[in-house]
């Protein structure tokens, strides 16, 4: 960058239209969607694929493209780098997934770090730029960026059979946010996960008419199918591979852009149902039939998220926390409280539990807390160790690996060794 | 022990202080109850509740925004007299952050916003010039053992008093960054800048809570032994990184 600082610039100019996720939770997944909507309609897309998302991330992605023109810029942008990003870089749309707690030592607080990126928004329409916001409808924080002077669509989830049973928000209310217009408390019809739901405020700001929106979600457990609604038209039988709520909604929030960008209904659904990506994101790895699932854990509503999943899934398992406190994860551990570790006691035949990673203890005793049998707890610092007894005390069962963002890259290498030294074994 | 000890927990404004896993100290009181068979009856007491504090055996209190604290005082100021009698009375008091610059004079926000407290103690909060992050470490003043309370403060404000504080810094910055004091012990009150959350990795703090708080409604004064082998690895595993 101080070779040429106006690089990105440069790239702005070289690029027809441009699409910018932000947000807390999914902008990997969301980006990466996109971009498979929109190589699929054979176009140049320039993407952040692998979720580098502040300005670096971004001119890198320009900078190993192929392309010297792009029709298309599909880029995830960290919602604390939207202002900096947006100085350089216009956009056409905007996707806002949801603002959760994350990583709060970093960004303090969720209601400041949602106005930075208001203000961030608002001074690019002072400047006469105009794009179109995709929100998503069933996030209050996220809804009120309806006020901005542009053009708004509303994505949402409409399915009373995922909403939360209020037994297990226990009244923490971590994830409830006060109504972002007049600070009291907000009611929820319903919740189907985090703060994400059908609220309302005795002030009037209540969850928008949505324009597009999931229902009739049917979990198979290794994936899931849905109707995808526009105002006009219902997709039935739409088949995803990612089968975690969160994900669905990142599933949702990608084909309203596509629907929104004006792309052939036909070839969205088509690029959704052939999705999946690999980038250690719920990467599925197999050692001697056993089989090794990888995921990204960050903040409580993903955690949380992923073991309301688990509660689904009947088979024999082990369960492998690896929690890191480096910069990158969050100095502060102390998010793993705020998620819903109670499941725990819901999912069906865990046979144990190993915990590892820097902070490998706090974590067992959040799992001590909830009431699990601290003996099927053991904690080891060595990786490999732990997938070497994964295979050699429980063969008949699923590992899932659930890692805080530091310890991703490594564990993925770990099991790509350790589903390939079988392969070499087996030869 | 029996059931037939029970204990009044009150979680005060569970939605609005909860910043940063604060949460985790109501479960750590709770289940340590729960283990020695102590019934523990939970109320969040929120602004419209109907409770009566005077009922609360512990008050847990967390972190929050300037916005939720102002929002609480506002709700607190008619309750001052009842929770004065309470710390009379010996009540348990856990305050977090937010919630220990509450229970002062004033506090003055980053922004310099003056916003009032509840004038229970006699001290200020005022802006540092940078955010003390990170973990900290500081060797108790309540003869507890082990010496050390671990957990991890974020906070923008410096506060000077001089009561008894909780600890001394050995790591970190507490109260002020400069006196190496962390928190504040008034009878049966705590403050603390302490996150992590502050009771579940120090179990020895929670114990105390606890002790005290039947100490003053069964005029017990042992509980049941606990395993705390989790407990002191993690200590041991957050004490490594300020070597």
């Amino acid at each position: 960058m101080t070779i040429y600082p106006d690089i990105l610039k440069e790239f702005n100019n070289r690029t027809k239209n441009k699409v910018v996720v932000t947000g807390t939770n999914g902008k990997t997944t969301t980006n990466n969607i996109i971009y498979h909507i929109l190589k699929n309609n054979n176009s140049k897309v320039v993407s952040n694929l692998k979720g580098a998302n502040m300005k670096q991330g971004v001119i890198t992605a320009f900078l190993r493209s192929p392309y010297k023109y792009f029709d298309w810029a599909s880029l995830e942008v960290d919602e604390g780098s939207i202002a900096n990003v947006s100085q350089d870089f216009d956009f056409d749309y905007i996707i806002i997934n949801n603002f959760f707690k994350d990583q709060l030592d970093r960004y303090f607080e969720t209601d400041i770090l949602a106005k930075n990126v208001y203000n961030s928004l608002d001074d690019k329409y002072k400047q006469n730029k105009y794009f179109k916001l995709i929100l998503n409808g069933d996030d209050p924080i996220v809804a009120q960026f309806q006020s901005l002077k542009s053009e708004n669509v509303f994505f949402g989830i409409e399915d009373d059979n995922i909403v939360e049973d209020d037994s297990y928000n226990l009244n923490r209310s971590t994830e409830m946010v006060n109504c972002p217009i007049c600070s009291k408390k907000l009611n929820y019809n319903k919740i189907n996960y985090g703060s994400l739901g059908e609220y309302s405020c005795s002030c009037g700001y209540k969850r928008p008419e949505l324009d597009y929106w999931i229902s009739d979600i049917k979990n198979k457990g290794d994936y899931c199918t849905f109707t995808f609604n526009t105002k006009y038209e219902s997709y039935e039988n739409v088949k995803f591979n990612y089968p975690i709520l969160f994900n669905i909604y990142n599933c949702c929030a990608a084909m309203a852009f596509a629907f929104e960008a004006g792309l052939k209904p036909k070839k969205i659904i088509k690029s959704v149902k052939k999705f999946k990506y690999e980038l250690g994101r719920m990467e599925k790895f197999t050692r001697n039939n056993q089989d090794f699932y990888l995921f990204l854990s960050k903040n409580p509503v993903g955690l949380s998220e992923i073991l309301k999943n688990l509660t689904f899934n009947d088979k024999s398992k082990v369960l492998i926390f690896d929690l890191n406190d480096k910069p990158a994860d969050g100095a502060d551990v102390s998010w793993i409280w705020d998620a819903k570790l109670e499941f725990l006691n819901k999912i069906p035949n865990i046979q144990r539990i190993y915990s590892t990673g820097k902070r490998s203890y706090d974590m067992s005793i959040r799992i001590r807390y909830t009431n699990f049998d601290v003996q099927k707890i053991e904690n080891d610092d060595n990786m490999l160790n732990i997938l070497e007894k994964c295979s050699k005390f429980y063969p008949e069962s699923d590992v899932y690996v659930i890692s805080s963002y530091t310890a991703l890259y490594e564990n993925q290498k770990f099991l790509k060794q350790f589903s390939e030294e079988m392969e070499t074994n087996n030869d | 022990m029996t059931d037939e000890y029970s204990l009044n927990i009150f979680n005060m404004f569970p939605n609005l202080l909860s910043l940063y896993g604060d949460f985790g100290n109501l479960i750590a009181v709770q289940k340590r109850c729960e283990w020695r068979s102590i019934d523990t009856n939970i109320i969040n007491y929120n602004g419209d509740s109907k409770e009566s504090l005077s009922e609360a055996d512990i008050l847990l209190f967390g972190g929050g925004s300037d916005n939720a604290l102002k929002q609480v005082n506002t709700h607190l100021i008619e309750h001052k007299k009842e929770i004065n009698n309470l710390m009379d009375d010996d009540a348990v008091f856990l305050l977090i952050c937010g919630a220990y610059q509450l229970f002062g004079n004033k506090y003055i926000t980053v922004n310099n916003e003056s916003i009032e407290g509840l004038a229970i103690f006699d001290y200020e909060t005022v802006p540092s010039e940078k955010r003390f992050l990170g973990n900290i470490s500081i060797e108790n003043t309540l003869n507890l053992e082990p010496k050390e309370i671990i957990g991890f403060e974020n906070h923008f404000g410096s506060t000077y008093h001089d009561y008894k504080p909780l600890g001394k810094v050995i790591s970190g910055f507490g109260n002020n960054g400069e006196d190496n004091k962390e928190g504040l012990v008034y009878k049966n009150v705590i403050g603390s800048y302490l996150h992590g959350p502050l009771l579940p990795k120090n179990h020895h703090l929670t114990d105390y809570l606890i002790l005290n708080a039947l100490k003053r409604k069964y005029n017990i004064d042992k509980l049941k032994e606990l395993n705390n082998i989790l407990e002191n690895k993690a200590l041991e595993q957050v004490k490594a990184k300020f070597k």
